[in-house]
Parts: C-alpha cells; sequence; structure tokens
C-alpha cells in the first residue's frame, strides 16, 4: 500500500512538473515575437561594436629587444624601491616605454613619453590597487633591480622582452552590458556577421595595452572599475551617475597566464588595469583601478 | 593420574567463551520484537507491506534507499531505516543533477566546447550555454572545479568546458578565495583551507555522491540474514 502511494507521489509529480512546462512555454505568436526583438538586439549589437571598436596593442615577442618586457628584473629608476606590501614585496609583472607603445600605433589617449612599471600583489585581489603602477619620465635613469631575496620563487617570472601588433579590439557583450540571452545570429548572412573587427578576443593568450579586455567571467568591467575607484561595494546599489562615468575608463593594460614565463593567476586567470581616459592624457598614473578575473 | 579436560572437573562441560553469543542473543531478541509487533510468524505476504529490495534493486539510486528505508521502519529498525533514509537523500542530488543533464542535453547532444566566442560566431560558448539555461545567472562567475585550465594536462579545453565540470560560485569573492587570498571592502581575507575549497568548489551532486555510493557499498548484514 505505501509503496503504491510511493510510486502515484512521483508518478504524479513527474506529470505536474510536465504540465507545468508545458503551460509555461510561449505560444508560436510569442516565440515570433521573442525572435524578432533578438534578432534586433544582434543587429543593433553588432553595429555598436563596430563603431566602438579600438585600436589596441597585443604584446609578441620582441624582434628587437627594447625597453619594454614582461617578467624578468625590472629596469626601475635608480632611487625607486622594489614595491612591498605589508613588508612582501610583489611580482614584477612588465615594463612599457610609452614611446615604444606610440611608435607602435597604440592608444592615442596615452602619452608619447615616459615609462611604466606593473607590479601584481596576489593577495590582494578584489581590491582596487592590487596592480601598483609605477610611471617616470623618460629622462629618469633606470638600472636592473634584482628580485629581493624573500621574492618568493613562484612570483619570479621568466623575462620575455616584447614588441607590439597593432590590433582592432571590439567591446564583448559585458562590457556593453549585453544580456547574452538576447543574441541570436541565426538568420543574419555571412557578411553582416563579418562586419565586426575580428581582433583577438578569444580564450588565447593575451597580453594587451589599450582596446577592451578579453572577460573570462560575466562582469562589466566598467562598472566595476568606476566602484572600485569610489570605494563602493559591488554588490550593492548602483548610483544613477555610474554608467555614465563607467564610459571614461580605458583599459591601459591586460596581462594573461603565461605558462612559458611561469604566469598563473588563479587558474590560467588574466589581469586587467584601467584608468580614466583623462588620467591617461595627463600623465597621471597613480588613479588606476585593477581587476582579476579567472577560470 | 589425574584425569584431563571435563572429566577432572567431574564431567561438567568446558566453559568455551562464544564470541558471537551476545550479537545472536540480540538478534534474537530483535526478531522476538518484530514477531510480536507483527503478531507472530511472517507476515510478508501482507496487502500493503513494502519489502526489502534485493540486492540490484537496492543499488537503484533514491528507489533502493527508500525502500529498504520504509522496510527497516516497518521491522522497527529505526536506525537503519534513518540511515536509508538519509541515503535516498543524497540519491537525490546526484539524481536530479543527472536527469536535469539529460533534460538538458548535456549528455546527449553533447555541449558546446570553447569557453566564449563571439557574438558573430555560429555556435555558442559555455558560458553563454549555461546562461541561457539558467544555470548560472548574469555576473555570476564560474569555477572550474575538476581540471583546472592552467594545468599542464593533455586533457582538451572541450573536455574541461563540460558543464559537469563546472560549479556556478555565489559571488567573485567566495570564487577568488577557492584561488587564493582575495580583499573585500578592504579587508584581505586569506585563501579558504582545504575542507572549504573543496566545500565552496564542488557542485552539490559530487558532494553528495560519495556518501550515495559509499553507502552501498557498506555490506548489509540485515539482507544477508534475511536471504538465510
Amino acid at each position: 500500500m505505501i509503496g503504491a502511494a510511493v510510486a502515484f507521489v512521483i508518478v504524479a509529480g513527474a506529470f505536474g512538473l510536465w504540465l507545468v512546462r508545458r503551460l509555461s512555454q510561449p505560444s508560436a505568436e510569442q516565440r515570433q515575437a521573442i525572435a524578432l526583438r533578438r534578432a534586433e538586439t544582434t543587429r543593433s549589437l553588432l553595429q555598436q561594436m563596430q563603431s566602438l571598436a579600438r585600436p589596441a596593442l597585443t604584446l609578441i615577442p620582441a624582434a628587437q629587444p627594447g625597453f619594454s618586457k614582461l617578467g624578468g628584473e625590472p629596469d626601475l629608476p635608480e632611487a625607486a624601491g622594489w614595491p612591498r606590501v605589508g613588508g612582501q614585496p610583489l611580482a614584477f609583472l612588465a615594463q612599457l616605454d610609452l614611446e615604444e607603445v606610440r611608435a607602435a600605433d597604440g592608444p592615442e589617449w596615452l602619452p608619447s613619453l615616459g615609462r611604466l612599471w606593473a607590479f601584481n600583489d596576489d593577495q590582494g585581489y578584489g581590491s582596487a590597487g592590487h596592480i601598483h603602477i609605477l610611471h617616470a619620465p623618460p629622462s629618469a635613469a633606470v638600472d636592473r633591480h634584482p628580485f629581493p631575496p624573500d621574492l618568493k620563487k613562484r612570483l619570479r617570472f621568466r623575462e620575455r622582452p616584447v614588441g607590439f601588433r597593432r590590433d582592432i579590439v571590439a567591446p564583448s557583450i559585458d562590457w556593453l552590458g549585453i544580456d547574452p540571452r538576447e543574441i541570436d545570429i541565426e538568420g543574419f548572412s555571412a557578411e553582416e556577421l563579418a562586419a565586426p573587427p575580428q581582433g583577438p578576443h578569444r580564450d588565447e593568450r593575451q597580453h594587451r595595452v589599450g582596446g577592451y579586455p578579453s572577460e573570462i567571467q560575466d562582469e562589466r568591467m566598467s562598472i566595476t572599475a568606476e566602484l572600485r575607484a569610489r570605494g563602493l561595494a559591488l554588490d550593492g546599489p548602483l548610483p544613477p551617475d555610474v554608467e555614465e562615468a563607467a564610459g571614461e575608463w580605458r583599459l591601459l593594460l591586460q596581462i594573461d597566464s603565461d605558462p612559458a614565463l611561469g604566469m598563473n593567476f588563479g587558474d590560467a586567470g588574466r589581469l586587467y588595469v584601467f584608468i580614466k581616459e583623462k588620467h591617461a592624457r595627463a600623465g597621471d598614473f597613480s588613479k588606476t583601478v585593477s581587476n582579476w578575473q579567472t577560470y | 593420574m589425574a584425569a584431563s579436560g571435563s572429566y577432572a572437573r567431574g564431567d561438567q562441560p568446558r566453559s568455551v567463551p562464544d564470541p558471537d553469543a551476545q550479537a545472536y542473543r540480540k538478534m534474537v531478541r530483535k526478531q522476538k520484537a518484530i514477531n510480536a509487533r507483527q503478531g507472530g510468524g511472517n507476515d510478508s505476504s501482507r496487502p500493503g507491506r513494502v519489502e526489502h529490495p534485493g540486492a540490484l534493486e537496492s543499488m537503484i539510486p533514491v528507489w533502493g534507499s527508500g525502500k529498504e528505508a520504509i522496510a527497516d521502519f516497518q521491522d522497527g529498525d529505526y536506525v537503519g531505516a534513518a540511515g536509508n533514509g538519509l541515503l535516498a537523500v543524497t540519491d537525490v542530488v546526484p539524481a536530479k543533477a543527472f536527469v536535469g543533464a539529460l533534460a538538458k542535453g548535456a549528455l546527449v547532444k553533447g555541449a558546446p566546447y570553447v569557453w566564449r566566442t563571439k557574438p558573430w560566431e555560429k555556435g555558442q560558448g559555455v558560458r553563454q550555454w549555461l546562461g541561457e539555461r539558467g544555470v548560472v545567472k548574469p555576473g555570476q562567475p564560474v569555477h572550474h572545479w575538476v581540471i583546472g585550465m592552467e594545468q599542464k594536462s593533455p586533457v582538451p579545453d572541450f573536455i574541461k568546458n563540460q558543464p559537469i565540470f563546472l560549479k556556478p560560485m555565489k559571488d567573485a569573492m567566495q570564487h577568488g578565495r577557492v584561488h587564493g587570498g582575495y580583499t573585500a571592502n578592504g579587508v584581505r581575507l586569506p585563501r579558504y583551507g582545504v575542507p572549504a575549497r573543496i566545500w565552496y568548489g564542488s557542485p552539490d551532486w559530487a558532494k553528495a555522491a560519495p556518501v550515495s555510493v559509499g553507502g552501498r557499498l557498506v555490506p548489509d548484514d540485515n539482507r544477508k540474514e534475511r536471504s538465510r
């Protein structure tokens, strides 16, 4: 008797679930309206991506080694000490000569002269400043700073002198705040789909200056940057002016996990540094905001 | 010459410790109690009574454990009923995930293998695929819980990116602390310890599965006794 009752409850429950799903499915007219809406959203998205695409420099192995490089020991201004947080030395990520960046047709909002260094605090993910950006004028004399003895071995990355390849990179749907469920490319012609720029925007290892970030997770990083710059919680209510202010953020640097260099941020994660265009133009690199995403 | 053995004790039998005696007496007492409650004799043919499942039947998730729990309850074995009831509950999570995956076509049609694709590319990245099916909400991080993407293993990405190997995380902080230290509201939080990493970094069905499978591997002495 109990067995029969249990079986009846299971069957009735399964039937109920099936009925609810069946009744909650949209009608033919509703499905058509959804398809039309998605097609329109997709068309608008493709146009938006095309119009907002920006030049970006992908950091590639240098043919002629210069100042710019990933990993190794930094060439810092003579008086500069190795950056530390809480007494712990940070991991040196990269150094860039802005003259080389501009010569490679990099972002026009970056100063044409000066040098940048990036150091990462791998215990500070989640904070606005876990990547420290140092800036010095081109006249500053530099010398090679050896790894501090107390820098962990896993934070001593191998060196790769880099050159730059110019790409055109479109913003992702995350950057634009588009719900991926609202996109449907079925019905678009190959010509229409080929219109957006085809810069590297996939799973490949990417070190980048300018353009837009290649996100791993689903996050509007321009909004995150604005909230972090204001010291606001990410899960709190969004102040009304944040959306507009978020449009001023530019990707200064993206550093990818790179096994050849011994770089691994979380699980093949990426590091991102953002700066407001007005600050970059003014050569003020003290107001950057960092982010980190991983698989 | 003095006699040896029982003759030395006046033909009284030797007192030999019987290690099974206590367990035997306990079993007999239990069976007598069961018989008394059931009105004597084996009434397994009584209408409405749920029988203990057979060896194969007991391996069926939810059904086997649930039936065993009901049968134990009828026998007055409340501890067994509770244990098997718990086993049935732990069966539900992996069974639900498995049925859900089947219903969503994850195992039938094959899941997408690229993590992300451009919106103008045919085919979906698995991130979008999960979002469309409501497995992850917009903005929710997803963790590769079995095979990390950084590992230098011969496992290709289309395996690593299968939905079964992915765990939606509560938020960026929880995901961050599975991988390392994380700073939230200016407070530096350390990386989770190994138990917390396993707990937060694995799906519910994976946590329940060892209990569900392990429970079946434990020998069921009661079933052996019943089959005698």
